[in-house]
């Protein structure tokens, strides 16, 4: 390349990275480089050299008309950012300056425009401000909590659903607040387990823990998030859902259950009064009997019978008083039924106090082996409950049966159960009936002698207790089995 | 059979049939003390085996026992026994319509109770 000013000149021209154009005072273009042509979209057209300004650009804004008349009369160079439309409707974004260039005697000889057509810079912007908006929508409308925090649990960034959850202004969490303020030490434990997930999985979640409010309230929440990296340093977005709502349905749904269990217990109860009355009506027999010939024995003075009578009376008043035990620990209110660890043996123990007398009065055989000391963690009453109705399902179908047995038993079952099978002579379960037995109301009894509660309220009970429910077709005679998780 | 000739009925014993042991021992007590001629039973079979070989004044048995039911001991006792029935049950109503059964005693009874309508068939010693 030679070094004539020329040359260098259109090589400078030629290799800047914008638009350019040089005028002389009449608006006449003395020079351009190839990036000028496509500004009024004719990319590689003819040369404008001599051509005039104005004639090619017709639709030029008046400012800018004004700014070319300025620079030439006040020598002083000026930018901008325009936005104007062509005549064909585009819009274009143009970023300019116009500068005046002088003479060798140092006189104004005409303009320099450098120009930029940012179009698509912009375009681009505005769609990223369009995303920045949506995303901003979702963050401030989302009715799930959303928060941003630093590794030491600063929080900085809090969207409106989270700020409701914990009851703080936005100026009070943002910046100001960690996770560790609002997080009851209970949690201690759960958190380290929900750290260790973060760093090896950078997710944590889904954790249900609760956040202490800033009235004091602690509110249940469940966590799910998930770590993002900015240079070089580590954040946490959390989504945090309130569980409130979905707490109170299911403590809702719990009264519910346990009403609907209490009710049918007290059904059963009400079934099985007129065996209760049987059983109570022998022992007042017994003692009004017996105190009836008190009477005569003491004017008498015949010892042995006094003695015999007043024993009598306390054993007869004893069985009474067992069944009335009986009775009121089996109906009594289920709050004063708690969650406990209890043996298998007292469940059936409990259940077996209020139906043996009338099972065996009725001159149905019982038989009763139970081969664990195995606990179950759960509400005595309630499993005493299914027992009691399992074997009244029991009773009424051996009774009818000529053999007329039932056969309890409790056994250590395969992966930590404990498995209590009720066996009896009657006449089967038939394929129809199965199908249909757990539903509420199903009954095969007479009218009037079954609520057709007693299964699918059973069965709720047992499935409370992590257990199941289960018609054994294995064994030759009906048989249904609880299985129930042991305890260790 | 009724009326009934105390004299003749001195002779024979009051079968009283209940699973309940205490109960039999107390009415034994109560009708010998009375002087009549009671004997019991816990086991329904065995009574009706005594049945059928005794002439008996009258026979008081409960209805709900472990094998058999009151009535049909009834059934398998001789036609003219005056028998009683008792009822420990809420709502048994099937002696209503058996015209064989004399009388029911609802538990829980008093035994002056049992005693008035038993009062017939014993020969109360003057």
């Amino acid at each position: 390349m030679g070094n004539e000013p020329a040359l260098l000149f259109d090589e400078l021209l030629r290799t800047l990275p914008l638009a350019a154009a040089m005028f002389d005072r009449d608006m006449r273009y003395l020079a351009h480089n190839d990036r000028w042509l496509p500004l009024h979209g004719e990319p590689g057209g003819p040369s404008l050299v001599g051509r005039s300004h104005y004639e090619v650009f017709p639709d030029l804004p008046p400012t800018w008309h004004a700014v070319h008349r300025r620079c030439l009369t006040e020598g002083v160079a000026e930018t901008g950012l325009d936005t104007y439309v062509r005549a064909d409707g585009r819009q274009e974004h143009i970023r300019w300056r116009v500068t005046p260039w002088h003479d060798g005697g140092g006189a104004i000889g005409g303009l320099v425009i450098y120009a930029e057509n940012i179009g698509d810079q912009v375009r681009t912007e505005e769609r990223l401000a369009e995303r920045e908006s949506l995303i901003r929508d979702l963050f401030e409308h989302s009715p799930l909590g959303l928060n941003l925090c630093r590794m030491d649990g600063l929080w900085l960034e809090s969207n409106p659903a989270f700020l409701d959850i914990i009851g703080y202004s936005r100026a009070e969490a943002d910046g100001g607040l960690t996770y560790w303020q609002l997080t009851p030490r209970k949690y201690d434990a759960d958190e380290a387990v929900q750290l260790e997930q973060l760093r090896t999985r950078r997710r944590y979640g889904p954790y249900e823990k609760e956040f202490l409010r800033k009235d004091g309230r602690l509110v249940p929440v469940r966590l799910n998030g998930f770590l993002v990296s900015r240079d070089g340093e580590d954040y946490i977005w959390s989504l945090i859902e309130d569980l409130t709502a979905h707490r109170e349905l299911e403590a809702k749904l719990e009264e519910e259950r346990v009403t609907a269990i209490q009710t049918s217990k007290l059904a059963t109860v009400g079934e099985m009064a007129a065996s209760f009355a049987h059983e109570i009506n022998n022992p007042l027999g017994v003692i009004d009997a017996f105190a009836f010939t008190l009477e005569d024995a003491i004017g008498s003075g015949d010892q042995e019978y006094i003695e015999e009578a007043v024993r009598s009376i306390r054993v007869a008043a004893a069985r009474a008083g067992k069944i009335v035990h009986g009775l009121r620990k089996f109906a009594r209110h289920p709050d004063s039924d708690p969650i406990e660890d209890v043996e298998i043996e007292t469940v059936i123990d409990d259940a077996l106090d209020l139906c043996q007398a009338r099972i065996r009065t009725h001159g149905v055989e019982l038989s009763v082996r139970v081969t664990t000391a195995g606990r179950v963690h759960g509400h005595a009453i309630e499993l005493s409950q299914v027992v009691v109705n399992l074997l009244n399902n029991a009773f009424d179908a051996a009774r009818e049966s000529k053999a007329k047995w039932i056969r309890i038993t409790a056994t250590e079952g395969a992966g930590d159960t404990i498995q209590v099978a009720i066996e009896d002579s009657g006449a089967g379960v038939s394929p129809t009936v199965e199908a249909s037995m757990y539903r509420p109301f199903f009954t095969t009894k007479p009218v009037g002698t079954g609520t057709g509660l007693g299964l699918s309220i059973s069965r709720v009970i047992v499935e409370r207790h992590r257990g199941t429910i289960v018609l054994d077709r294995a064994m030759p005679h009906t048989c249904f089995r609880m299985i129930l998780p042991r305890l260790p | 059979m009724l009326p009934h000739d105390p004299a003749e009925a001195a002779l024979k014993p009051i079968v009283y049939i209940d699973d309940e042991p205490m109960l039999c021992r107390v009415f034994q007590k109560i009708l010998t003390d009375r002087g009549a001629s009671a004997v019991t039973f816990t086991d329904p079979e065995a009574a009706l085996a005594y049945l059928r070989d005794h002439e008996v004044a009258a026979v008081i048995c409960d209805y709900r026992m472990p094998m058999i039911t009151g009535l049909q001991v009834l059934d398998r006792v001789a036609e003219g026994v005056p028998f009683f029935l008792v009822s420990g049950d809420l709502g048994i109503t099937a002696s209503r319509g058996n015209a064989r059964v004399t009388g029911v005693l609802t538990k829980p009874f008093r035994p002056e109770t049992l005693l008035e309508m038993i009062e017939p068939y014993i020969a109360i010693p003057d």
